[in-house]
């Protein structure tokens, strides 16, 4: 007898596929977060824009496998996937965002992600189906040549260790949180996780910091433990300075973020000399500065 | 997983492993076999249905993979309910190919040149991309504010 499965070689050949499509990825960035609720995909889907508008080819993969929203924010929800010469072709957004997500995968908008397999005792494998499916849309999806590929991933640390190992030249985790004091305490300790994952932090961004009146432009704390607003040169708010990161920057709660993520169109398309819009770019810039 | 040969007193080599159809191997079950290298002596374990589908889930085909995967053949495959792939057309995509043929002939009327001036400087450039395009997407030579605002709305602007 032989091994026929030769298992090992399978996985090594598919980590090769990996390697290959990552290749040609300049900056690969996990935007995470400890808590679910506090915006990350918003996040995720509008800095892909704001990278864009500075003229970076842009990717997004939604690894968020059971809660995906991306593609909804992104105004490509509903689209068929295709495959292409060369794998799957990644959705392209209006805005000329590649996007991938498992929503193009299933048959309409109410069905959930169910896996095949011995009933009653998912929990054995489905951790490793799912990190088998983030490997798949890495290896088998034609991303192309990117400058940032951005990974939504699901609220939690969980997804962190696969991706590390599957992009070991990840530049960093851009961890969003809000600020109260549950959401923060969970921040902590997802930072520690990262950190021992040797996952670089490039820093913490706060959702929902404020809430701005339209009529008089009146900056109001939403919670207890908002921060100083950064300064001009990155300064670092309560959370950001005990955990040793920087502030990326504060984003103002404003009705018209989830207005615009309901109609598919992100932000800062419509509003980028808003508050939160202008947040957005600062944000994206202290990124930029981060690969410099 | 090791196993020990008592008789030997040595770790047991990992022989190789048949998919759940083949040799003995079947209800299921996934056949490992492991030999001790002194004395040869052979066993088999036969993985219980969950430990089978735990290795599926690495997306390794048991038994070999006899031809190449094909594209997120495992996701695919594993979703219960699922939509199927369309072929992608061989030259378009969802976005036009910055060489288009169609690209270099494109020009915009005066009017649309100064509703562009209503965008955000930082954004002219993108909305620029988007309506070309839509333009070309649409069949479009000439952009004036009529396709703008076809562009507009096909994205969801106001």
């Amino acid at each position: 007898m032989r091994d026929q499965s030769d298992i090992v070689g399978q996985v090594t050949e598919q980590m090769a596929r990996v390697n290959a499509r990552m290749a040609k990825v300049r900056h690969k960035v996990a935007v995470m977060s400890g808590k679910g609720g506090v915006g990350k995909s918003v996040v995720a889907a509008n800095l892909a824009l704001a990278f864009a508008i500075k003229d970076y080819r842009v990717g997004i993969l939604d690894a968020d496998l059971n809660g995906p929203a991306v593609g909804k924010m992104l105004g490509v929800e509903g689209l068929p996937w295709q495959i292409g010469h060369d794998g799957v072709r990644p959705v392209t957004s209006p805005l000329g965002i590649k996007v991938m997500s498992i929503d193009f995968l299933l048959p309409d908008e109410q069905t959930p992600v169910r896996w095949q397999g011995p009933k009653g005792s998912d929990f054995v494998w489905r951790g490793a189906m799912e990190q088998s499916a983030i490997r798949e849309f890495l290896s088998d999806v034609d991303w192309g040549t990117l400058d940032l590929l951005l990974f939504d991933l699901a609220a939690g640390t969980h997804q962190l260790p696969n991706l590390a190992q599957l992009v070991p030249d990840l530049r960093g985790v851009v961890m969003v949180t809000i600020p109260s004091e549950i959401s923060q305490r969970v921040v902590r300790k997802s930072m520690a996780f990262v950190r021992e994952h040797g996952v670089p932090i490039i820093g913490l961004v706060e959702n929902m910091s404020t809430f701005v009146c339209a009529e008089c432009g009146h900056e109001i704390p939403l919670f207890n433990s908002s921060q100083p607003r950064p300064s001009s040169k990155g300064g670092r708010g309560k959370i950001a300075e005990d955990l040793k990161v920087p502030l990326l920057g504060k984003i103002p709660f404003d009705p018209k973020i989830s207005q615009c993520s309901d109609k598919g169109i992100p932000l800062l398309m419509e509003h980028l000399n808003t508050p939160a819009g202008k947040a957005f770019m600062q944000i994206a810039e202290r990124i930029e500065e981060y690969f410099q | 997983m090791k196993y020990l040969c008592e008789q030997c007193d040595t770790v047991m080599n990992f022989i190789g492993a048949l998919g759940p159809d083949e040799g003995y191997a079947r209800e299921g079950s996934m056949r490992v076999t492991f030999a001790c290298p002194r004395c040869e002596w052979r066993i088999s374990m036969l993985t219980n249905a969950q430990e089978t589908q735990l290795v599926k889930s690495l997306g390794v085909t048991l038994g070999g993979r006899k031809a190449p995967a094909s594209p997120l053949e495992l996701v695919h495959t594993s979703l219960v309910e699922k939509s199927e792939p369309v072929l992608h057309p061989a030259v378009a995509g969802n976005s036009p190919s910055p060489d288009h043929p169609l690209k270099a002939s494109i020009t915009w009327t005066e009017e649309a040149e100064t509703r562009l001036k209503n965008v955000p400087p930082m954004l002219v450039k993108m909305v620029r991309k988007v309506v070309e395009n839509y333009a070309i997407e649409n069949g479009y030579s000439v952009i004036d504010v009529e396709v703008i605002d076809k562009a507009k709305n096909k994205i969801g602007m106001t």
